[in-house]
């Protein structure tokens, strides 16, 4: 699937009912050093629930997700290791592209602006492989231009 | 009766002919394993299952050399058989069989549903090896996943060069005495993947694509499959052998995976990781190094991938009872690392805490939470340890090399005089292969190639231990085509080639490429630590890939991350802000490399090949010449299990018919 069509069904997909402008938010304020490991950032936590807005990489994977794809801090090529993601860093956000749902998304090999709802938390996504932050597009109407703006 | 020849049938036996014709044709299928041609050790368990598919309810019989064996699982004439069967499947098992006496034996099955019954042989061979004390005590297998001929060539053009076509210096392995090729075919296809293609070496069996330590079923889990005993567990069971698992990768990936875990499903991370500890009574596993910490934290902490969607419930009562293996269970709750300090493991996390766990009776590191990091991204972050880094990125700033791992390994399984099963991968070879980064394939080749030294200096102290180099399969086609011409700034300033798609236009970066004299014999400064400098040097080495997915070249190295020229002012503000630096000139291959179209249709990455690996080995004494020559996969565990176990004897009937040849 094209990021034209995605973008041609997002005009017509149910949007998160977000009046305020997407916060900006960027990868190196995901988490607080600690020794116990990662440990999710005040800020982070405190915007799941929220629109956000994130730059970054669309992750190239030879077995990429249905519905969406991996945005990450920078360009990252995935091969097939470990269920597919072994390559993908742990702040890693899966993209959500619900008008995509089933589909897979041709990769974009540019920096990516992305708009949309943050949720955290462990998720077994379509394809099986559990996710732990994502941001969930929405359609064009409440984004600044369209969810994901190729930069 | 030969109906379709007889002219001249009555009624009845027309009547007859198509009743039988109609049994023929909705006859069940039938698969018996092992299949024809498996071999094992002399008391080696493997289990025995005869499936198939059809219309319930099912029976089905088997008979070793003619006499009946009774089934551990599998209730006759039911649907639901062994209860762990897929739908339209009816399963059959003898789980943890052995034979004790060498040479041929035959396996007969049959399979029966409402419609008919079908049957299936198997020819399988037991090889004696002799069972005592052999010459070998210890072996470390060296796996360089996905290594070829020409990465090693390339590892060793870059670190040494060549003067008047002399090579300058040797790799390691170059230089370990004992040299053939093996063929790494699995038991479905010419090109394996890593599961069956590292199984193969420590099972002494082919398996499926994408399995380990297992035949191919039709189950509901894939942890249910009929398993084959692994040369760690062998040795544990016989001697009380340790065995060790280092890797670049996540430990749940398949290469280290198809030391120890029985799966038939290489992604399984949860249970995989599991099994490791579960059944660690069984495989004697004392040190597990490498990446995948996300497997290991408890479901609700963050970096985790536990999830019950990779895990597997409690396994068949036969199967524990004849392997003795742990139940399991499906907990994303668990916390892995706390189970293996409790179970007396000493746990680290970075290459500092590594150096500091000398003594450690066993040893757990998780250096990364997926695949830890190249070699080359390792090493620019301890060149440069302010700047940030592709490691940073990753949150693994502090990321051992693989030789520093090797020889942590080595420190543990040396404590325990009843010998060890080391297994090494240079898991990013292949990786980086698949993704066609040539420089930081060559680069990885080299950190493989110091473990490789700290290994063979462990050898050469420790007489009883044979160290054998070798590669799963072969990856991308990986070719030396030749050097670069007219240098690398002349590279830089080459006017984009991403548009020319007329084959009459030749690519400015297709005329760099010096072939035959043109290449000449390139040279790259070697700094403190062993690695180039910089790849991007003038007449830097060229690579082709035989098996390559489309692409774009522009034979500059691959720079992550990037900050690409053609960003706005506003985002590449805010990627510097996150700490990236700017080189304006490092932009997306796409955006100025000459496009390639790849004979892998419809891959996004180059993919493996059937070719030939090298294998090297050595040992004090005269063990390593067991592995010069022509060899399959599963020779290489018959040829180590006889080092091992100490006889001359046991020649299969394949060697004796090649002795013959020869004579």
């Amino acid at each position: 699937m094209t990021l034209a069509a995605v973008v041609a069904v997002l005009l017509v997909a149910p949007g998160g009912g977000r009046e305020a402008p997407p916060v900006p938010l960027a990868f190196p304020e995901f988490f607080d050093p600690s020794p116990q490991g990662l440990e999710p950032s005040v800020r982070l936590r405190g915007l799941a629930g929220k629109r956000v807005r994130l730059i970054g990489y669309m992750a190239r994977m030879e077995l990429p997700p249905k519905g969406g794809f991996y945005l990450c801090p920078s360009p990252v090529l995935v091969t097939e290791a470990g269920g597919g993601t072994a390559d993908l860093p742990p702040d890693a956000v899966l993209v959500v592209a619900r008008s995509a749902k089933g589909k897979e998304l041709a990769h974009i090999q540019r920096v990516l602006e992305v708009t949309g709802v943050l949720e955290l938390g462990p998720q077994v996504d379509e394809d099986g492989r559990v996710s732990r932050i994502r941001i969930v597009l929405e359609g064009p109407a409440n984004a600044r231009r369209h969810p994901f703006q190729l930069r | 009766m030969n109906c379709a020849r007889n002219r001249f049938l009555g009624g009845a036996a027309l009547l007859a002919c198509l009743v039988n014709a109609h049994a023929a044709l909705a006859a069940p299928t039938i698969r018996l394993t092992p299949p024809s041609g498996a071999r094992f050790l002399e008391g080696q368990r493997f289990d025995l299952r005869v499936e198939g598919k059809g219309t319930g309810p099912f029976a089905a019989t088997l008979a070793v050399d003619g006499i009946p064996l009774s089934f551990s699982s599998g209730a006759q004439n039911t649907t639901t058989t062994d209860g762990i069967t897929s739908a339209g499947y009816g399963g059959f098992n003898v789980r943890g069989f052995f034979l004790p006496q060498r040479g041929h034996h035959t396996l007969h099955a049959t399979f029966t549903d409402a419609t008919g019954t079908a049957a299936a042989d198997s020819d399988i061979e037991i090889i004696d090896v002799g069972g005592g004390e052999g010459e070998i005590k210890n072996v470390v297998i060296l796996l360089g996943d996905g290594m070829g001929i020409a990465h090693r060539t390339g590892a060793r053009l870059v670190k040494f060069g060549v003067t008047n076509g002399q090579p300058n210096g040797y790799l390691a392995m170059d230089l370990l005495p004992g040299t053939g090729f093996v063929s790494t075919h699995s038991l479905n296809s010419i090109v394996t993947d890593s599961a069956p293609g590292m199984a193969c070496y420590v099972t002494g069996n082919h398996s499926q694509n994408g399995q380990e330590g297992v035949y191919p079923a039709n189950m509901t889990s894939p942890f249910y499959y009929p398993r084959v005993e692994y040369l760690s567990e062998y040795l544990h069971r016989l001697r009380g052998a340790s065995l060790g698992i280092v890797s670049t990768a996540d430990v749940e990936d398949a290469t280290p995976a198809a030391n120890a875990v029985h799966t038939g499903n290489r992604n399984a991370g949860q249970g995989i990781v599991d099994q490791y500890f579960d059944d660690r009574s069984l495989t004697g596993l004392k040190v597990l190094l490498g990446g995948g910490r996300r497997w290991f934290l408890p479901q609700d902490q963050f970096g985790s991938s536990r999830s019950t969607s990779n895990d597997y419930a409690a396994l068949p009562a036969d199967l524990q009872a004849a392997w003795g293996a742990a139940a399991g269970a499906n907990d994303p709750g668990r916390n892995l690392i706390s189970d293996f300090q409790a179970a007396g493991f000493q746990y680290v996390d970075s290459a500092t805490q590594l150096a500091a766990a000398g003594g450690a009776p066993k040893l757990l590191g998780l250096f990364g939470y997926g695949n830890m990091n190249v070699a080359l991204d390792k090493i620019a972050k301890r060149r440069d340890p302010g700047a940030h880094g592709v490691v940073d990125d990753y949150h693994a700033p502090d990321q051992p090399m693989l030789d520093e791992m090797t020889k942590s390994a080595l420190d543990v399984l040396a404590q325990d005089d009843r010998g060890f099963v080391l297994m090494v991968e240079g898991a990013h070879i292949d990786k980086q292969s698949h993704l066609m980064d040539a420089d930081r394939v060559i680069g990885e080749t080299i950190e493989f190639d110091n473990a490789v030294a700290v290994a063979a200096s462990f050898a050469r102290r420790q007489r009883g231990t044979l160290v054998l180099v070798l590669a799963d399969h072969e990856c991308s086609g990986f070719s030396l085509i030749g050097a670069l011409t007219g240098g690398i700034d002349h590279l830089k300033g080459l006017p984009p080639d991403n548009a020319v798609t007329d084959p009459a236009v030749q690519p400015e970066r297709q005329k760099a490429v010096g072939v035959y004299d043109a290449a000449g014999f390139p040279r790259y400064e070697i700094a403190s630590d062993g690695y180039p400098k910089t790849f991007d040097v003038d007449g830097k080495i060229l690579v082709g890939f035989g098996a390559n997915a489309d692409r774009y070249e522009g034979w500059l190295s691959k720079p992550l991350p990037v900050i690409d020229s053609l960003l706005s002012s506003s985002i590449k503000a805010e990627l510097a802000a996150a700490g990236y630096a700017s080189q304006p000139y490092l932009r997306a291959e796409k955006d100025f490399g000459f496009f390639l179209r790849g004979q892998a249709a419809g891959r996004e990455q180059a993919v493996h090949t059937a070719s030939d690996i090298p294998v090297s080995a050595y040992s004090r004494g005269t063990s390593w010449q067991a592995f010069v020559g022509v060899q399959t996969n599963t020779d290489v565990f018959f040829k180590i299990a006889r080092l091992m176990l100490g006889s001359g004897r046991g020649r299969s009937e394949r060697d004796e018919s090649r002795e013959e040849g020869d004579r």
